[in-house]
């Protein structure tokens, strides 16, 4: 049977550890867990167009330098983004990174709700708001707190249930929905989380032959495989190595 | 009876005599193969017109075809002329599929994925090969 | 039956053979005409969208000399665009607007363009047509108004625009049925789901219509089934004006004038006749004269430009003395719900937009609305699935284990019209943009009768997924699509145009664009926006409307 058909390892039956995960043996992924151990989209290049490739290359090899966040922001939203995206080990996308340079250069996605201010304005609360729940457990910082701690944090910031301080400026909800869009993009941009989903990434001018329709096969040979985890010991004598 | 029929042919085959079988095969094969075109060209959605050639040439040789088991005259005056019409449509069809391949983005530098997806090379080659069946035809002798 | 591929080119438009087989920018920009700002052009159209370039393309072949202001570049695929999904910010609109009112819509990349193509160079590429009934939903259903034109004054105009995108589909059954030039792309394996889901609950689907070549068109190639509609085509098999009118435009005498923000339509208070268009170009006003001026920027640019066009005859903003410019500006509710196979779905494969279905299009009165919903395979890359996740709430270790999971999963979403209401609105709000023009504000609100219809048709999408035995679904509310804002109506009171696009009280300016709309349907908006484009060239033609 093919891995992962049944859906129980779903957040909605109960909660999977990645730690179960198969270790990434080719290219990296966030954490190096993910569903396709064999599959890099960075070995791909070759068949992506120029503008493309020096885009997407680009954005994995010259990560941007933090030009709109203060020394006092970075950890404390480094450590936010991270408990956003579940990243507790390195390798890690530079999340806060890409975020930092689409507010520095004022890169907007286009509206603005009538009840809060600028996206830049959003993000320097948010990060106030985040240090105040620290000062309240008497932290100089959220980055400091334990795990679990920030956990239950970021948990209320969901919920919109933080009040009083940097969160009385603005409407809670919509701030976590847009500090949310922000953190996704930046992390799902980046080709480290799409190894770990098995994401073809940019298809041209390479285009695509099989795609599951009843008259074509249902993979190239190149795409991501799905694999469960392989044990290390009788994979090296599978393959002859030992 | 039916061992003496297989016989005769045997014997008309060795000695040149296959106009009549000729003519037949390319009468029959013809309108087969300009079915599948059909439905190939259809998944183009014929956007060029020269893919609708080869089915406005296919009743006239299908017709001709028939004509040559009929009569010896029509065997070596129609038949060759349309089959000849036919092969040559083949032969112009495989400028054009490669011209297709070449015209994909990534042309034949992304030979794999543009020779599945563009149009099949040498299909069109059995136009010149069902063509040519009936240009031979022409050429053979006539079974007794 | 016999009129489709190379039999059903369009007759008086060159566009796809004035493109190059490898090349993806225009061919002939060496040759675009550039018109003196000392001279008065017959027509300047704002905006080079949907609706401005296909007008200058229909009149510009009828001997016009026309210059289009576009405030965005003139895009080069192979250059400007990238097979990426962030890296393909610079084709939305970015600029900042203001949203609110109780369900506040989100703008950018959901829903506006800037360049030359405007937001069909994004679009997914679905180009239904309106029903019949969709022109007189008054009569037929009570709500909403009635159009002033009909169905059948509309039919000729989106046959023509559909052999010239080309439209890929099944012979169409619903409204009323007709044929594609194109035929239907294959469809993917995730597709094939939601058709067997459908089939299973009685729905049917179909495949198409989409403006995607399935076949070579002209110089243009065969769709690459690469994913990436929705982030501009590379491969320029979806269709945009850039591609599908523009390159004949040119040919034809018309200038584009990109990177080029239209400020003030400019009024002489004497004549009550518009004289022609400031703009700012490098951060510089200029000042464009023209006969007759067609406003073609869609549902939020376009009353936001006649807002700030005031004059002593309009202190309240041109063509605006019956206070309707900015009213009735409406989205289609676009619920989504995802569905997991144990199947490997890879939904990044094909285009996002595959098969449909309009079984649920009019009014059925057992519903408990009016009007209806159509049903759409929709296909989000990684950025726009996690949307769908996060929309649940699910965050950290949740977040992560739904994208991992997200080749498992297919998506269905539904186009539900909402009914235009005079309170969901642009008005100018307080900021000011780099032009120094005042942004534009949008609130909306659903009405019980929008609420009732997004919930039914959210039913329907879950009854289709578990039809098809899918093991677990998500689900994301959200909008798609605008249009009104200047609606076009019978009387002056209730409107800002006629039905031959004309302001009224104002001879020589007229709006061609989608915020001409008065309903919105239950189609996507592309091809009744060109097909209202090219019925008023017709116009113009026959009778010199200005």
């Amino acid at each position: 049977m093919k891995p992962f058909q049944d859906a129980e390892h779903l957040p909605s039956r109960g909660t999977w550890d990645p730690s179960q995960l198969p270790r990434q043996r080719k290219g990296k992924t966030p954490q190096m867990h993910g569903r396709y151990p064999d599959y890099d989209v960075l070995a791909e290049v070759d068949h992506w167009d120029d503008v493309t490739r020096k885009l997407v290359v680009g954005r994995v090899e010259n990560v941007p330098p933090y030009r709109f966040f203060g020394e006092r922001e970075v950890p404390t939203l480094e450590a936010f983004c991270d408990c956003l995206t579940a990243q507790d080990d390195e390798p890690r996308i530079p999340v806060l990174a890409y975020v930092d340079e689409k507010l520095f250069e004022n890169d907007g996605d286009g509206y603005q709700y009538f009840d809060m201010p600028t996206d830049q304005e959003t993000w320097r609360t948010v990060a106030r708001g985040l240090d105040d729940e620290a000062a309240k457990l008497g932290r100089d910082s959220f980055a400091v707190l334990v795990a679990h701690e920030q956990h239950e944090v970021v948990h209320r910031f969901d919920q919109g249930e933080l009040y009083g301080g940097a969160w009385a400026t603005f409407n809670v909800s919509r701030a976590w929905s847009i500090v949310v869009r922000y953190v996704c993009e930046a992390f799902y941009a980046h080709p480290w989380a799409w190894n770990e989903i098995g994401f073809g990434g940019p298809a041209y001018p390479r285009g695509y032959a099989a795609f599951g329709s009843p008259q074509l096969g249902e993979e190239e040979h190149w795409e991501a495989k799905e694999a469960v985890d392989v044990d290390a010991m009788q994979d090296t004598q599978r393959k002859g190595l030992d | 009876m039916v061992g003496k029929l297989i016989a005769k042919s045997v014997a008309n085959i060795r000695e040149g005599r296959m106009q009549k079988l000729l003519a037949a095969s390319t009468a029959l094969s013809a309108p087969a193969l300009a079915l599948e075109i059909y439905l190939e060209h259809y998944k183009g959605s014929f956007g060029d017109k020269w893919m609708w050639t080869p089915l406005w040439l296919t009743p006239p040789l299908t017709a001709a075809g028939i004509a040559g088991v009929v009569s010896p005259k029509a065997a070596r005056t129609v038949l060759p002329l349309f089959g000849a019409l036919y092969a040559l449509d083949g032969l112009i069809g495989i400028y054009t599929h490669v011209r297709g391949i070449e015209k994909r983005p990534g042309g034949f530098h992304e030979t794999q994925y543009n020779l599945v997806m563009g149009p099949p090379l040498l299909a069109p080659g059995s136009l010149a090969m069902v063509g040519g069946m009936g240009v031979l035809a022409g050429i053979m002798k006539r079974e007794r | 039956m016999l009129k489709t591929g190379s039999f059903a080119m369009p007759e008086a438009n060159d566009s796809p053979f004035l493109l190059d087989m490898h090349e993806r920018g225009l061919q002939n920009l060496d040759r675009m005409a550039r018109y003196d700002e000392k001279e008065t052009v017959d027509l300047l159209v704002i905006g080079a969208g949907a609706g401005g370039v296909t007008l200058a393309q229909r009149l510009a072949r009828k001997g016009w000399r026309i210059v289009i202001l576009e405030k965005g570049p003139l895009w080069d695929p192979d250059r400007d665009w990238v097979s990426d999904e962030k890296g393909a910010g610079p084709i939305y609109w970015t600029d900042n607007r203001i949203i609110g009112g109780t369900d506040p819509i989100q703008m950018g990349k959901n829903n506006s363009g800037v360049g030359v193509g405007g937001s069909m160079t994004h679009f997914a590429g679905y180009v239904p047509r309106f029903h019949p009934s969709d022109f007189e939903v008054r009569s037929r259903d009570g709500v909403a108004v009635d159009w002033p034109i009909s169905y059948w004054d509309l039919k000729a105009s989106f046959e023509r625009v559909e052999r010239e995108l080309p439209v890929a589909g099944q012979r169409w059954p619903w409204g009323d049925p007709h044929d594609y030039p194109h035929k239907p792309h294959p469809i993917a394996g995730a597709a094939a789901k939601a058709w067997q889901g459908a089939k299973d609950c009685g729905i049917e689907m179909r495949v198409g219509p989409v403006s995607i070549t399935n076949g070579v068109f002209g110089n243009r190639p065969h769709c690459i089934y690469r994913g990436f509609c929705l982030q501009g085509c590379k491969v320029n098999a979806k269709a945009s004006p850039l591609i599908t009118h523009l390159p004949d435009a040119i040919e034809h005498g018309v200038e584009v004038r990109a990177d080029s923000m239209a400020i003030r339509v400019e009024l002489d208070d004497a004549s009550g006749r518009v004289s022609g268009v400031t703009y700012v170009h490098d951060g510089q006003e200029h000042f464009q004269p023209a006969d007759a001026v067609a406003v073609c920027g869609y549902a939020i640019e376009t009353p936001r430009l006649l807002l700030n066009s005031t004059s002593r005859r309009f202190p309240h903003g041109l063509a605006n003395n019956s206070d309707q410019v900015g009213r009735y500006v409406m989205v289609q509710g676009a619920t989504q719900v995802a569905a997991r196979f144990p199947e490997l779905m890879r939904m990044y494969k094909a285009p996002p937009p595959e098969v449909s279905s309009e079984q649920f299009y009019e009014t059925d009165e057992s519903r408990g609305f009016a009007r209806g919903f159509s049903i759409q395979t929709v296909s989000p890359l990684p950025i726009a699935w996690a949307e769908h996740v996060t929309a649940e709430g699910h965050w950290g270790l949740a977040l992560r284990e739904y994208m991992r999971d997200w080749n498992h999963w297919t998506v269905l979403g539904v186009l539900c019209e909402l009914m235009p209401q005079p309170e969901n609105r642009v008005t100018l709000a307080d900021q000011k943009d780099q032009f120094g023009m005042p942004v534009a504000s949008f609130s909306h609100s659903l009405c019980d009768n929008d609420k009732a219809n997004i919930a039914y048709a959210t039913k329907v999408m879950q009854e289709i997924w578990s039809g098809a035995e899918a093991q677990d679904t998500l689900k994301i509310d959200r909008y798609a699509h605008l249009v009104g804002g200047c609606r076009m109506g019978s009387t002056p009171e209730e409107s800002v145009v006629d039905s031959s696009h004309r302001a009224w009280d104002v001879p020589n300016l007229f709006v061609v664009d989608g915020s001409v709309l008065p309903t919105e349907g239950a189609a996507n908006p592309a091809l009744v926006i060109m097909a209202l484009a090219d019925r008023f060239a017709t116009l113009l033609e026959e009778k010199n409307v200005a």
